[in-house]
């Protein structure tokens, strides 16, 4: 517990120190949000909710490239975190740590979003809907910040910047944050339940607007984060630190 | 029989083309203090990641504690202090070994801690406040948290002063005299006499030499003559040649002969003193950094 208490902290000085990539987070869904949210579909109250859920989902794409991708990149770089690598001591409180972290960061970039919905839009929630909608949030940073966290240690960090900066997009699009959720025809809506972003969104946006959940998209979710659970396990264990040619 | 803390068989590493380390097999017995010395670019620093299990060999097998080196029941064990170690500018002292302490069931007392190391008034000062120096200090202190069975000192003593040197060899011989075992990096050869029983010296990632530290000085027999000439004549029996200054230093085994033919070339000469063979000599007659004249 200690140790957990005392990686939180360790975490929140590191990132202090990477402060833009927070700050561009917390505003690119805002701005996504005002551009095409609310004059698309800001009449329609479902429909409303629904896409400020997908620019949710959006966001939490975001924070985990940024948080797991880059600040891991980053810390595999610098003479610290070498250091850090010889300490005896599972990643357990590490993985704690980064997701106590990543909940505090959900919770800041969703509020301006549902905050905007609320007063500019006419999408309206319940209480019950809007905690089971973060609750689902949350549930969505495990497969992608395993994934990232995997990308982060097998990656070159001199790559990782456009990466993290890529990932989150080319997820939110394969997902299908962009369009409909209701949308079935086309190809895109056909191989989406099988890619991994799809499960957690329709969590989410069962939560919000009543949407029914597929049983494939579901079945990949767990498929998927057992993948990427093993892939960044792997990839942990054989991080050697930068390498140049 | 002492026990073996370590080891590391036949290890070769590789990256890419270089080959750091070839076929290195060395013993760390239990509270020996052992110095690695060698060139730069030599493979200390890589020999040193693969005892603390930063690198994996791409050869051999390297053993902590009779574990895989990035097993925690080893590291439980091990302290290190890396070649560099920057921590994070923001966090204070006290932090960065509460921060290190919390990975270990039984680490020091801060107070004690700091106090070897001379760190005490710098509890409060953020890491970004630190000299060179005390940051360094602070590196080496961060091994020993954990009170562990032996140490890897990636040259600690670099870029510290006199004093400062000074300190950490009290601090690393009060560690050995209590049963500590300690594998020192270093570049300065007074530093690995003073401290190390042993030594080893590694040369583009070979093992050269593996002996106790009276072993080296007497077994090469070398002396040293020190000598102002403007340009070295061709000497037979010269082992190493090192010019400092103005004064040319020739290492040889038989001194008497070397100054009977350094009459006979003729070439005028000033200043002519002979040492007996230091660590530094065998050093650099092992390496062959200069060849013979």
């Amino acid at each position: 517990m200690k140790s957990i208490v005392v990686y939180s902290k360790f975490e929140l000085l590191q990132a202090m120190r990477i402060p833009m990539v927070y700050v561009a987070l917390l505003f690119m869904p805002s701005v996504g949000m005002v551009l095409f949210v609310i004059p698309a579909v800001g009449d329609d109250p479902l429909a409303a909710a629904m896409a400020t859920a997908s620019m949710c989902l959006v966001a939490v794409l975001t924070i985990c490239a940024a948080q797991y991708g880059m600040a891991i990149s980053i810390g595999r770089i610098q003479p610290w975190g070498a250091y850090v690598r010889t300490l005896p001591g599972g990643p357990l409180p590490r993985i704690v740590s980064m997701l106590v972290f990543s909940t505090v960061l959900v919770v800041f970039s969703c509020v301006p979003l549902i905050a905007i919905a609320g007063f500019t839009t006419s999408a309206s929630i319940s209480v019950g809907s809007l905690l089971l909608g973060f609750a689902a949030l949350l549930l969505a940073v495990v497969p992608f910040g395993l994934l990232m966290t995997a990308v982060g240690y097998s990656v070159s960090p001199m790559a990782i910047g456009p990466l993290t900066s890529l990932a989150p997009i080319v997820l939110a699009f394969v997902g299908g944050f962009f369009t409909d959720p209701n949308a079935t025809g086309g190809l895109l809506a056909t191989l989406t339940q099988f890619l991994p972003t799809r499960g957690p969104a329709e969590l989410v946006w069962a939560a919000v607007g009543g949407y029914s959940v597929n049983l494939i998209s579901m079945v990949s979710f767990v498929v998927w984060t057992a993948i990427f659970a093993a892939w960044a396990y792997r990839a942990y264990r054989n991080d050697e630190g930068k390498r140049f040619a | 029989m002492t026990e073996v803390l370590a080891r590391a068989v036949g290890v070769t590493r590789r990256y890419g083309d270089v080959t750091a380390i070839d076929d290195v097999s060395v013993d760390i017995p239990a509270g020996q203090v052992l110095g690695m010395l060698g060139p730069n670019g030599a493979g200390k620093s890589t020999m040193v990641n693969m005892f603390v299990g930063l690198r994996r060999p791409t050869e051999g097998l390297v053993e902590l504690f009779g574990h895989d080196p990035r097993d925690v029941a080893a590291r439980r064990r091990m302290g290190v202090t890396p070649q560099e170690t920057s921590l994070p500018q923001t966090v204070r002292v006290g932090e960065a070994v509460d921060f290190v302490a919390s990975h270990f069931p039984d680490p020091i007392r801060k107070d004690e801690l700091l106090a070897r190391f001379a760190l005490t008034d710098l509890d409060r000062r953020q890491t970004g406040g630190l000299s060179g120096g005390q940051m360094r200090r602070l590196a080496v202190a961060l091994a020993f948290v954990g009170k562990p069975d032996l140490v890897f000192l990636d040259e600690p003593t670099t870029g510290l002063d006199v004093e400062g040197r000074h300190t950490l060899w009290d601090g690393i011989r009060e560690f050995n005299a209590e049963g500590g075992t300690v594998v020192l990096t270093s570049h300065y050869l007074d530093e690995v006499e003073q401290l190390a029983e042993r030594v080893v010296i590694i040369d583009h990632g070979r093992v050269v030499a593996d002996d106790s530290v009276d072993a080296l000085r007497r077994l090469t027999g070398l002396q040293r003559v020190s000598v102002s000439v403007p340009e070295v004549p061709p000497l037979p029996g010269v082992e190493g040649v090192e010019h400092i200054g103005d004064r040319t230093h020739l290492v040889t085994h038989d001194p008497d002969q070397l100054v009977r033919d350094l009459v006979h070339s003729g070439v005028p000469f000033s200043g002519l003193e002979i040492h007996a063979g230091s660590l530094e000599d065998a050093f650099l007659a092992l390496t062959a950094k200069i060849p013979a004249a």
